[in-house]
């Protein structure tokens, strides 16, 4: 027999014989030499040796198992998902929460012109209402320093639990180091006046909620004071303020006359408290225009009604 | 290196980098364990990995009972085996007590730990001495336990190659031993 047949058929032998003993088996052989290297691929079996397997081995063993394990602990999941749900609930609650309550959206913008002032109509210009201006918007200088200082809002003190929505608007008072317009002028100019006072009433009327009637206009003639109630869903304006000819006018959709008793309870029997003090005031009610019209000044009960006829939406 | 405790308790937490560490470390023991028990390496291969996959399924129940992991580890790969006899209707290879006796030359006797130990550490060192394809062939086919075709595949060689390495590398830690005076007192018993 040739030594490479013989060579390779020891190497089989001695394979196969290895491959016993790592199957647990104890392999033996008849042949000298494959027996002694059985003997020394015992004794280093037995030296226990550790080793770690090869990298392919390792890998692929490290696959499966992170593959076979569960994905991650359900308890982070769980976090998760209550950190996100929370977060979802507050932001909708907040936007909720700006759309619902016009004060927070509204404030800024609103607050600063709380009383607005008809500048004094010594111009041709068409006058133009003022608008509220965000102050993000102003110039920095502007800002800083405002230009139109308005005087405290005149509050009246019969309605003291409805200073949050009122708005007095004042008639233009010509200043002293102004001539007096002469009679086209001022016609021109009440008439400018009115158109003026019509867009801030209705513009005050906007704001509030829709059931609030829009202020009747007298003709000829503008308030000294216009109180507009968003509780109580009255208008009411003064004409002729602190004279005998004061004229007090007070509307309210009949629609809420129902709903507000009390109040009209209390606007009732005011006028008799002080028609006990002064006997002159005369009071008369009527409807216009879908709504209650109460009409209160020194004026006999006639003239109270030919001026509640003029009156115009 | 984190000790075996503290590697465990990372595994836990499903941290690959500790994974891999326990499967580097038990891999072996494990196999050689499945290996002499199926007698097949493809099935020890099969219940070595599936004994990795229980254990750290279940290892965040894993209680300290003061049994060493290998322990814990040998007994999920036993259950395993079992089942795998069950399977194929077959009971374990018997190996009687006098041919294990023969062919193993170290005993168990306590007098002779000592020795074994001492004798590990040249062993270990002679295997060292090894050229790298040879000591890698030896260590792959004996140490660890793999098949030829595994070997050749890890160490990117033919199977021929791998037969012909292994025969060199035995023949030559033979005599490295002989020299050493290891095989002499096997001789003289």
């Amino acid at each position: 027999m040739p030594d490479s047949v013989k060579l390779t058929k020891e190497m089989e032998e001695l394979s196969h014989l290895l491959d016993k003993m790592n199957s647990g088996e104890c392999p033996t052989s008849t042949d000298k030499e494959t027996a002694d290297l059985l003997f020394v691929a015992a004794l280093l079996k037995k030296a226990d040796l550790s080793l770690e397997p090869p990298p392919h081995i390792l890998e692929q063993t490290l696959e499966k198992v992170v593959a076979a394990l569960p994905p991650s602990p359900p308890r982070s999941n769980k976090k998760w998902l209550y950190s996100s749900a929370l977060g979802t609930a507050a932001s909708i609650l907040l936007i909720v929460g700006l759309h619902l309550i016009p004060s927070w959206s509204e404030v800024p913008y609103v607050t600063p012109p709380s009383t607005i002032v008809m500048p004094p109509s010594t111009t041709e210009s068409p006058m133009v209402a003022p608008q509220p201006v965000p102050p993000q918007a102003l110039p920095h200088e502007q800002r800083a320093v405002p230009t139109i200082i308005t005087p405290p809002p005149v509050v009246e003190e019969k309605f003291p639990a409805q200073t949050k929505i009122e708005t007095v608007i004042q008639p233009p008072s010509p200043t002293a180091d102004k001539a007096p317009p002469r009679m086209e002028e001022k016609s021109a100019l009440v008439h400018q006046s009115k158109s003026a006072y019509r867009m801030e009433v209705s513009a005050l009327t906007e704001e509030v909620p829709s059931p609030l009637p829009s202020a009747l206009l007298l003709p000829g003639k503008l308030p000294d004071s216009t109180t507009v109630d968003e509780k109580n869903y009255t208008v009411r304006q003064v004409f002729d303020k602190d004279t005998p000819q004061q004229i007090t006018i007070t509307q309210r959709p009949l629609s809420k006359k129902a709903t507000s008793d009390k109040s009209q309870t209390l606007t009732a029997t005011l006028p008799t408290q002080k028609a006990e003090k002064t006997a002159t005031i005369n009071k008369i009610t009527l409807t216009i225009y879908d709504q209650e019209v109460i009409l209160e000044g020194a004026v006999s009960e006639q003239e109270l009604l030919t001026i509640g006829k003029s009156l115009t939406p | 290196m984190l000790d075996e405790d503290n590697l465990i308790e990372t595994a836990k937490t499903g941290d690959k980098d500790a994974l891999n560490e326990l499967i580097k470390q038990y891999w072996q023991p494990v196999f050689r364990f499945a290996s002499s028990k199926t007698g097949s390496p493809e099935d020890a291969q099969e219940i070595t990995q599936e004994t990795f996959i229980r254990v750290f399924r279940s290892l965040s129940n894993y209680q300290k009972t003061g049994a060493k992991f290998k322990t814990y580890l040998n007994q999920i790969a036993l259950n395993l085996i079992t089942d795998l006899w069950r399977k194929k209707q077959r009971s374990p290879a018997v190996v009687s007590l006098a041919d294990y006796q023969q062919s193993i030359p170290i005993d168990d006797q306590p007098d002779s730990q000592a020795i074994s130990h001492e004798r590990r550490d040249i062993i270990a060192m002679a295997l060292r001495e090894l050229p790298d394809d040879q000591r890698q062939t030896v260590e792959y086919r004996l140490i660890v336990g793999l098949p030829v075709s595994e070997t050749a595949l890890a160490l990117g060689k033919s199977e021929a190659a791998i037969k012909m390495l292994q025969q060199r590398g035995l023949k030559k830690l033979r005599t490295l031993l002989l020299d050493r005076g290891v095989l002499e007192n096997y001789a003289e018993r």
